[in-house]
């Protein structure tokens, strides 16, 4: 349990404290969110919210459908904060309740996608790509960032969750593997042929 | 190490090595093998010129102010989650719980019925004064009831109409409006006001009201109702106007509250320049606190520089001494 991670009160008063600066460790907003304090759940996620956005971007269609993602996951995360156990990484789990969010929303929004790709080819709002560990953190260009949309569009469900969560986020195949509910092995099976299928449909770009 | 000989085997050892899979050892090794051997190193290439064109860490730009819209709106669904809910089951467990209370007040209410039945009843022969009959019909019309000023017609539908004979079938809604006359100072139309602004009136009536109660910043009530505006109104125009309408009573400490937190959480930086500039005027240690943050993290120039330039100040004052 990660109790180290220290969180900085900016929330609007409700308690005695008001809107005093005051320290919290995750621990303590967890057991104050299990207890009903939305303000403490803000908190929690005030330092993940950033990376959630991003994972729910990697499995969109739309930046209005990334968002839709994020809050969906987030009211689930709410509701099921309860059962969280402490025993597990905080973060290992809100990933995994955006990721699931963001499978069932696709199941859900494949259907009517396939009706709108009848009449509309090309959606003109799409995420733009940034390659955050480079120092610039440049936007890639429109046209990258819409081959790499397309690209992966393509991928089957869990390629794309391994591709998103250790190429683009960054996790260790073992962390991927806790948040997918898979084994390692799998992982990195299903990341191979991710790769390989975007490598295809990425060729004229390397 | 033991590098496998088959392909694949050594396609998912490369996984490894690019996805945190080895340790620091494994990896020197695998480093080590790669010039040795071609085979791998073949393999390692294809791979390393797709890391070379979508780097690792290649993802979706998250802006701060989509960042920020989405805190927004997520504050607004926890808020609304939170509230209490009506609910049949509860009402029905407080009943079984407390019978004789509930008996009780049945029986009180059928016997206030009864009473006022026995009270109401016209005696038989007495004329009845404000009775309204129609012109040829025994049934009052709903017309009537438009000639009073209390009722206003919305909703107006005509459902059919015979231009040869005239007959026509309207369906429409009637709505009872209150017209109050009066003073802004007045308490009473002041703090009716507030209590509206609480509720569910449209934007360009929030706007409109608080205007108005700007010259009458007074009571508890008005106070609160600007300061709930101000930090959960959804249109920002709305909460801009309640900022500057707030801005003038920023010596009173629940409104700094209110202006420090706007000026930290506000996605908008119209509002958050308004509560800035209020706060400057009261360098007290929560406000420091603040501008301590914001000189770092706000999307917007203008408190950046103004909250650096306030706390180096500050800072350079207290090395001073």
């Amino acid at each position: 349990m990660a109790t180290s991670n220290v969180y900085i009160d900016r929330s609007l008063g409700k308690s005695k404290r008001g809107f005093s600066l005051l320290m919290e460790t995750e621990e303590e907003l967890v057991r104050s969110a299990q207890a009903g304090n939305p303000a403490a759940f803000e908190r929690l996620m005030r330092l993940l919210e950033q990376q959630l956005l991003s994972v729910a971007a990697g499995f969109a269609h739309t930046p209005d459908d990334a968002n839709d993602i994020y809050q969906d996951a987030m009211m689930a995360a709410y509701k099921a904060l309860p059962s969280f156990k402490l025993e597990s990484k905080f973060s290992t789990w809100a990933h995994k309740i955006v990721v699931n969010t963001a499978l069932s929303n696709r199941r859900k929004l494949k259907r009517t996608w396939q009706k709108m790709a009848v009449i509309q080819t090309e959606y003109e709002y799409e995420e733009k790509y940034t390659d955050k560990r480079s120092p610039e953190a440049n936007v890639l260009g429109d046209e990258l960032s819409s081959e790499i949309q397309k690209a992966m569009a393509k991928l089957s469900s869990s390629e794309r969750m391994a591709f998103v969560l250790c190429h683009q986020q960054g996790f260790k195949l073992k962390e991927a593997a806790e948040i997918m509910s898979c084994t390692e092995s799998s992982i990195k099976v299903v990341l191979f042929r991710a790769r390989n299928k975007l490598k295809e449909r990425l060729a004229d770009y390397h | 190490m033991i590098i496998p000989d088959s392909i694949e085997q050594q396609q998912m050892l490369i996984m490894d090595y690019l996805y945190g899979g080895l340790s620091d050892d494994e990896r020197v090794q695998f480093e080590l093998a790669l010039t040795t051997n071609s085979a791998l190193n073949a393999l390692f290439e294809a791979e390393r010129k797709f890391d070379a064109s979508i780097p690792q860490g290649t993802a979706p730009v998250i802006d701060e102010e989509r960042v920020e819209g989405n805190r927004w709106l997520l504050r607004q669904k926890l808020n609304k989650a939170a509230r209490p809910r009506f609910s049949v089951n509860q009402v029905l467990a407080d009943v079984m719980q407390r019978p004789l209370t509930i008996a009780f007040q049945g029986v009180a209410m059928a016997m206030t019925f009864v009473i006022g039945v026995m009270v109401a009843a016209p005696e038989p022969g007495a004329a009845t004064p404000n009775e309204v009959v129609a012109i040829g019909e025994s049934e009052p019309s709903p017309l009537a009831f438009i000639n009073d000023e209390d009722f206003e017609i919305y909703k107006l539908k005509v459902n059919s109409y015979d231009s040869a004979t005239g007959d026509i079938d309207l369906s429409f809604s009637l709505a009872s409006e209150t017209r109050l006359s009066g003073n802004v100072a007045d308490a009473s139309i002041n703090q009716l006001m507030a209590v509206a602004l609480l509720d569910d009136i449209d934007s360009a009536s929030r706007l409109d009201t608080i205007n108005a109660l700007q010259p009458v910043l007074t009571g508890d009530k008005v106070f609160n109702a600007l300061i709930h505006v101000l930090t959960t109104d959804p249109n920002p125009g709305v909460r801009y106007q309640a900022v500057q309408s707030l801005v003038t009573l920023s010596h009173e400490e629940k409104v700094r509250d209110a202006l420090r937190y706007v000026l930290e959480e506000d996605v908008n930086p119209g509002v958050r320049i308004q509560a800035f500039d209020a706060l400057a005027e009261y360098k007290d240690q929560q406000t420091l606190d603040v501008f301590r943050r914001q000189m770092d993290v706000d999307s917007n120039e203008y408190i950046r520089a103004q909250s650096r330039t306030i706390i180096e100040e500050l800072d350079n004052s207290s090395i001073n001494l």
